[in-house]
């Protein structure tokens, strides 16, 4: 295709943001007055970006974030992927487990941020909490789901060829469930990083989230659009990250 | 007097280009036959010898390199209900009901609604589904499914209908069985003119009037066939069936 | 599951329920007068419950958060699903818009909220915004898959039945139909998770704002009753999907 097609790509795009900075620089004010606070255009949002990133505040706030979703996402991991494997493992546990699990997974997890700012007051614990809460669902589920969709062929082949039940758990079945077990990682990670910035928003004074708060008390919209981007990029760049380890840790999937 | 024939295939070749490596692939070299009105043409021939091409050729999927496709005097240059296909995946419209299925070609004719309930109600009986004609593809087993293709394929009464490998995809018991039912369902139709693409010898010979042998990459007009054994026929036992059964053996296999 | 066996699978539910109330009723004051506000039994969250249902208040606060929701969503349905349809047709214009896709979507709605307080003010509209460009984006790419996954078999089938052209449009967009009623699902379902941070953030009604509220004024079983209340808001919307989809396509 060549780079001169790559480049072709970018043409709207590139179309969008001239129309933006054009827009937000010379049209808007001159229509209201004070619209530079309302409609920062792309040229200010990428100055900001400068200065945050070197007076290394925008990587301070990046890492508070990421340690959060970090923790309350490894936790949820610790307790879910185990959890999945034992109601996978025992079906009379299994459907006691799910009828709590199919109360509690309708809540929306930012619903239950008050009652982690109740619990735990502002600041990292609350955050940790609702991430928790938001990432240990996907996990279990597809824990759960991933175990079912061993095919019984295997475990049966597996059987016949002498495999005690303990390794028949852990050399057949975890290796088949894992890549369904991964999609449930995957979308655990998304959901943390979207309660993170809930959480983050309403209740703390650090990380990404607070940042874009924070862009409304000191009025500089630029700020909100740059913290919008990075956080999206993060976002993207964790979920890139799970994808290129499972290649690593699942080569044989297809 | 030979009135003319309905399809004409005049010295076809077809190329493919790869895009990635613009290496070009012969799929059909000078490949020529006539099919007369009402004839059962068999093409066999043995998986990559080009006969799926010949098909899309006809049937107006896709254009020869060189030479030309013409039915019933007309070039061929795209897809028409003139040239109904029934394909092996059947290729049902999941969305349709069997009997809508059967319905589609006629309303893309624009047949009026009391004259389409008359056809597909015929067509239904015709291919043995009476009682399923509301069920969704999804609610039909294979050898169903592939009768509503044939079904939806002869309603539209075209001047020749293309069969790509249609029992291709059933098992074999099925498909035995499903050979009897093409015979029978065409027996229906007046004298209609079949292209049937197969790699089946078995099936060659029991449903055809000409058997055209392909060889493979590229593919070329190995031999011809005509068979004028009535059907059904017993293919294990008719001497002459035999030999040349035994040759489309040897052809294939050399083919291949 | 046979009603009994689904009454037995209930078993751990109801342990849990009842050590929660038994904890928090005895326990909890035996240790700080003030530690039931924490954790209240459940039982005082039904009757929180019964009595705003009773008042009204809680049937109030879910219109409000219903029509947010409904209002946004239809917004992005209307542009998401005919632009899912013509980037799915159209190469080109899928290549050109990727990019902005790809920056726009990883973005969390949430984060959109400030943004589009200082657009909006603490009005409706900034309520609808946020559910539209939280929707959008789902219904979007479920709308393009729909229309990429029409298999191409189908087509020439349509093809050497007489179609033309106009017929292949409505053919693909009936084959699109399952897909992008996932994608119905799925933002729906979204939509209400996004609402409720939403009025957490900025609202003066709502269910969101209902659990913010309860927060300040410490009356924490309607905590409870908020988030139950979504919740099964949320699930009887998807079984009101669920069975629309068994109405509207049945064949799929």
């Amino acid at each position: 295709m060549g780079v001169w097609g790559r480049m072709r790509d970018f043409a709207t795009t590139l179309a969008v943001l001239v129309l933006w900075e054009i827009v937000a620089d010379y049209v808007y004010p001159h229509f209201v007055p004070t619209s530079r606070n309302i409609f920062p255009p792309p040229s200010a949002v990428i100055m900001i970006a400068w200065q945050l990133l070197i007076s290394g505040e925008l990587l301070r706030h990046a890492a508070y974030s990421l340690g959060r979703v970090l923790t309350g996402f490894a936790l949820a991991c610790a307790v879910g992927v185990p959890l999945g494997l034992s109601m996978g493992a025992w079906p009379f546990w299994r459907r006691q487990v799910s009828v709590v699990v199919e109360v509690l997974r309708p809540i929306p997890p930012f619903a239950w941020i008050p009652l982690g700012l109740l619990w735990f007051g502002v600041g990292d614990e609350q955050s940790v909490f609702v991430i928790f809460i938001a990432s240990v669902f996907p996990v279990v589920l597809n824990t759960v789901f991933g175990i079912d969709a061993v095919e019984p062929v295997l475990k049966r082949s597996a059987l016949s060829l002498g495999a005690s039940k303990w390794r028949l758990f852990t050399r057949v079945i975890l290796p088949a469930a894992l890549p369904q077990i991964v999609v449930g990682i995957r979308i655990a990670l998304s959901f943390a990083w979207m309660v993170l910035v809930a959480s983050e928003l309403i209740g703390s004074t650090s990380g990404l989230g607070y940042l874009i708060l924070d862009s409304r008390n000191l009025g500089l919209p630029s700020l909100a659009f740059m913290g919008m981007l990075v956080i999206g990029l993060i976002g993207y760049l964790l979920d890139a990250g799970i994808r290129a380890a499972e290649r690593l840790l699942l080569p044989w999937r297809g | 007097m030979n009135p003319q024939p309905m399809l004409e295939v005049r010295d076809v070749s077809k190329r493919f280009v790869a895009v990635k490596n613009s290496e070009s692939v012969v799929a059909l070299e000078h490949v020529s036959f006539t099919v007369d009105r009402g004839e059962f043409f068999v093409i066999l021939g043995p998986s990559g010898s080009g006969k799926t091409t010949i098909l899309n050729l006809i049937a107006g999927f896709e254009q020869p390199s060189s030479g030309a496709v013409t039915v019933n005097g007309l070039p061929v240059s795209s897809p028409s209900w003139q040239r109904a296909v029934v394909f092996q995946e059947h290729a049902l419209f999941p969305w349709l009901t069997a009997w809508e299925n059967i319905e589609f070609g006629l309303k893309m004719k624009d047949v009026p609604p009391g004259k389409r309930v008359a056809i597909v109600r015929e067509y239904i009986d015709v291919v043995g589904l009476k009682g399923f004609e509301n069920k969704y593809p999804k609610e039909l087993s294979g050898g169903m499914k592939q009768r509503v293709g044939i079904a939806r394929a002869l309603a539209v009464d075209s001047d020749i209908v293309i069969m790509d490998e249609p029992l291709g995809s059933l098992d074999a018991q099925t498909r035995s069985e499903m050979q009897d039912e093409l015979l029978r369902i065409l027996q229906h139709e007046k004298k209609k003119t079949v292209l049937l693409v197969t790699h089946s010898i078995e099936e060659a010979l029991k449903l055809a009037d000409v058997i055209l042998v392909l060889s493979a990459r590229p593919g070329t007009v190995k031999k011809t066939f005509r068979l004028v054994q009535p059907r059904p026929r017993e293919i294990l036992r008719d001497p002459e069936i035999i030999r040349v059964n035994v040759e489309l053996h040897e052809l294939l296999h050399k083919a291949s | 599951m046979t009603l009994l066996r689904r009454a037995n699978a209930a078993g751990l539910l109801i342990v849990l329920l009842v050590l929660w109330e038994i904890f928090s009723r005895f326990a909890l004051p035996a240790l700080d007068t003030s530690a039931q506000l924490l954790l209240p039994p459940p039982s005082q969250g039904v009757r929180d419950a019964f009595n705003l249902a009773q008042q009204g208040v809680l049937w109030q606060h879910a219109a409000a958060s219903a029509k947010r929701v409904y209002v946004g969503f239809l917004a992005a349905a209307l542009i998401a699903i005919p632009l899912g349809i013509a980037m799915g047709l159209s190469r080109t214009l899928l290549r050109q818009l990727n990019p902005l896709v790809g920056v726009l979507r990883p973005i969390p709605p949430i984060a959109w909220i400030p943004i589009t307080l200082l657009w909006f003010g603490v009005t409706d509209v900034q309520q609808y915004f946020i559910i539209f460009i939280g929707t959008l984006f789902p219904l979007l790419l479920n709308t393009i898959a729909g229309v990429h996954g029409l298999d191409p078999v189908l087509q020439r089938a349509a093809l050497s039945l007489g179609a033309r052209p106009k017929n292949l449009f409505a053919l693909t967009l009936h084959a699109a139909l399952p897909s992008i009623f996932v994608g119905v699902r799925t933002s729906l379902a979204l939509g209400w998770f996004i609402i409720i941070a939403s009025e957490m953030v900025s609202a003066s009604t709502g269910l969101g704002f209902l659990i913010i509220e309860a927060r300040t004024a410490m009356i924490t079983e309607r905590l409870y009753v908020g988030m139950f209340a979504i919740g099964m808001i949320g699930f009887l919307q998807d079984q009101l999907l669920v069975f629309l989809r068994d109405r509207l396509i049945p064949w799929a």
